[in-house]
């Protein structure tokens, strides 16, 4: 028996993907955001080796890099939720996305930091300028620009690894090719489809990151 | 008398390991004074100077800037002291995600001594006494060695400091852009700016100095005018030093 591949199926399912699509593009955009920022601190708490919370930050890296991500998720989902604390699945994806994302960009933003020639700082220093002005108006801007193609890998990691929300109940992409195909078994039409959108937006994504990358290039006139 | 600008007594420091940059230095600058650091390299000329504005701790000794005990203060201190002391790097130390205004404002502003205008009027008088009037919406990174390092002068002026202290301005710069560096620096000079300068310019030392120091393994060997010191070296070592740098010109 042969298996009969139909367009007309995927057109069908279009309104339940593009919710699907919805909830994906929202759970990783928002996990994305709170990822940069989460790695930006942690990555500046270990470069100014700031006592206690530098340790924790290193050990947060350590654990979210060491442990899957699948378990990170019904850790928090289902483990949190028989403490009481059940966040839901929305918000639980999106701490789990958030906290794995973050411990990526804190290594990457690290890496950024680390690339800004130290004399800048003694350059910063002498001129009297803060520590803490420095990281901002210096270092900062240096590093971060330096570390954007890092950053846009994890952010790609991070959208697509959005799809393991499917797992918790979130109805998002994946989740809704799920379901389709467990009431048609329509198979390939489904993971075809969902894999060409998923492809589509990490295209889109990469593409807006090399505008900002491009824009950033011009030095600022003042800081 | 006036108070001397910079007050240096038996300075001593000690690096991790055990090396001695400094033994026992004593060094008194006056206001308006142009001093001249010489002497081979490893001879603690740079950890000197770095001292007077804390980019290095000091194991021993006592140094006052402008009246003030400064060595073992906190950071926080050092942030007010280095208000009034302005330093040059060798490698310029421009902020590359800056064009050259926003180079030389960003400290006058930030640190609240300047509003925005203030400053960029300041920044701009400065870059035309540099030669640099058209340069100011310029990345850094289109610039020249010499013209980022009349930048980078510009950037410590701008702080309008008591002191400037100079770590080999022109050691990392092409032959030929050495000559533009030190035409600003005898200029203020002349304009009676207290600066301490450690070079290998003896042409510098002999026309702009006031005093030239001469130091060799952490100590002061000889310190004299720059007459006395280049006619008429009293130290052994200060002869050997002169003579090894007069066969190289030769």
């Amino acid at each position: 028996m042969s298996y009969e591949f139909s367009f007309p199926y995927i057109w069908g399912a279009t309104p339940d993907l593009f919710q699907g699509l919805w909830m994906t593009l929202l759970v990783s955009l928002v996990s994305i955001a709170i990822s940069v920022v989460l790695g930006t601190v942690c990555a500046c708490l270990r470069l100014f080796k700031v006592p206690v919370l530098s340790q924790i930050a290193t050990a947060y890296v350590h654990f979210m890099r060491s442990t899957p991500l699948l378990v990170q998720l019904y850790f928090i989902f289902y483990g949190l939720a028989s403490l009481g604390l059940g966040l839901g699945g929305f918000w639980s994806g999106v701490l789990a996305l958030s906290l794995w994302g973050g411990a990526y960009n804190t290594e990457n933003v690290r890496g950024g930091l680390a690339a800004v020639p130290k004399g800048l700082q003694e350059a910063a220093l002498s001129l009297g300028l803060r520590p803490a002005l420095y990281l901002r108006l210096v270092a900062l801007p240096i590093g971060l620009r330096v570390c954007i193609p890092a950053m846009l890998n994890t952010s790609v990691s991070v959208l697509k690894n959005s799809s393991y929300l499917q797992a918790i109940g979130v109805a998002e992409l994946t989740f809704v090719a799920m379901n389709r195909v467990a009431m048609d078994f329509r198979t390939l039409e489904m993971f075809l489809a969902i894999g060409l959108i998923y492809l589509t937006i990490v295209l889109l994504l990469s593409a807006a990151v090399r505008r900002l990358e491009a824009v950033l290039q011009a030095p600022f006139r003042t800081a | 008398m006036e108070r001397p600008l910079i007050e240096i007594s038996a300075l001593n420091k000690e690096f991790r390991g055990g090396i001695q940059a400094l033994r026992d230095v004593d060094l008194t600058v006056a206001s308006g004074e142009v001093v001249v650091v010489l002497g081979p390299s490893g001879s603690g000329k740079s950890t000197l100077i770095r001292c007077i504005n804390g980019l290095e701790t000091t194991t021993g000794g006592s140094i006052r800037v402008d009246g003030q005990q400064v060595n073992g203060i906190s950071q926080r201190r050092w942030r007010k002291v280095r208000l009034n002391v302005g330093m040059v790097f060798q490698n310029y130390a421009l902020f590359p995600h800056l064009n050259v205004l926003g180079n030389i404002t960003l400290a006058p502003r930030r640190a609240g001594i300047m509003r925005r205008a203030e400053a960029e009027d300041e920044a701009r008088r400065l870059l035309d006494m540099v030669g640099l009037a058209d340069k100011e919406t310029a990345p850094v990174a289109s610039l020249s060695g010499g013209q980022q390092q009349r930048v980078a002068i510009c950037r410590a002026l701008a702080m309008q400091p008591k002191v400037l202290l100079f770590d080999e301005p022109t050691s990392a710069l092409d032959p030929e852009m050495v000559g533009e560096v030190l035409a600003v620096m005898k200029r203020l000079a002349q304009e009676g700016i207290t600066m301490i300068c450690v070079t290998h310019e003896m042409g510098f030392a002999r026309s702009a100095a006031d005093r030239v120091i001469f130091m060799d393994q952490g100590e002061i060997v000889e310190m004299a005018s720059p007459d006395n010191f280049f006619t008429a070296p009293k130290a052994e070592r200060s002869r050997r030093f002169l003579e090894l740098i007069s066969r190289h010109d030769a």
